[in-house]
């Protein structure tokens, strides 16, 4: 199991109410038993930041085309330190 | 939800009342949250992290979220089980595995259906297909029961139960 993060734009989802129907509901962020998206960030400037958790780098790329993100970019993540917490990734 | 004084007044169902194939009444649970897990943690005083923390459960473990515990859903159907034979018959059988995990937002149809009947030393034991179904239709705690019914006309359930013989 890897973890990525994309960078990029998501039509639409700068308006909060298409945020959230696109990513409130469980079966909207939890793909499969597998796929997880964890993280979904609004960036003032209009990118996103999307968090995933799956098997494999593809089964995020998956879920970014179907919901019509333009992506910058895809990159592994190796450790995260969040609120005082360091967790090692890969 | 059903409250317990609703309950102490259900009324019986019989074994003369069902039959193979037969759907039983679903019982729904959620969309789960964090304080279901904290409150049933706290219960039972299973203080494992990946119950109630959720950094610890994504970035530790690698998990969707934190999980229900497995003992609560093992408490969900005993239960599920205990209200279908209320007031007179019993919960006798059960064996389920924990096949996939749950975390919050999830929503629960505990469910069962009829797979068999018989009536054993004038009880009416009835055969169950049983499971914990999530919204995505993925099947959590597929298992088996077996309940005991009071036969309309015959003894009563003894209490406490006392197995029938050749069962």
């Amino acid at each position: 199991m890897g973890r990525w993060i994309a960078i990029g734009r998501a039509p639409g989802w700068d308006d909060l109410a298409t945020f959230g129907e696109n990513l409130k509901a469980t079966d909207k962020w939890r793909i499969d038993p597998r796929t997880t998206i964890t993280e979904v960030v609004a960036l003032a400037d209009g990118r996103f930041i999307a968090e995933c958790h799956a098997g494999a780098q593809a089964d995020f790329e998956a879920w970014l085309q179907e919901h019509g993100w333009q992506v910058e970019s895809i990159t592994p993540i190796r450790h995260i330190a969040r609120t005082g917490e360091i967790w090692k990734i890969s | 939800m059903t409250t317990a004084d609703e309950l102490r007044k259900k009324p019986q169902l019989f074994y003369d009342d069902v039959a193979e194939g037969q759907e039983m009444p679903p019982l729904v649970i959620g969309p789960m949250t964090p304080t279901h897990l904290f409150r049933w943690s706290a219960a039972i005083e299973n203080w494992h992290r990946i119950h109630y923390d959720q950094n610890f459960a994504i970035y530790h473990d690698g998990l969707a979220g934190i999980l229900a515990q497995g003992s609560w859903k093992q408490s969900i159907l005993p239960r599920y089980l205990k209200d279908l034979c209320l007031p007179d018959g019993w919960p006798w059988k059960l064996k389920f595995q924990h096949r996939a995990m749950i975390v919050p937002g999830d929503t629960i149809t505990v469910w069962a259906r009829v797979t068999g009947k018989r009536e054993v030393d004038g009880l009416g034991l009835v055969d169950l297909d049983i499971g914990m179904m999530l919204q995505t239709k993925i099947e959590t705690c597929p298992g088996t029961a077996t309940i005991v019914l009071p036969i309309k006309g015959g003894r009563a359930v003894p209490y406490p139960f006392v197995p029938p013989q050749g069962a």
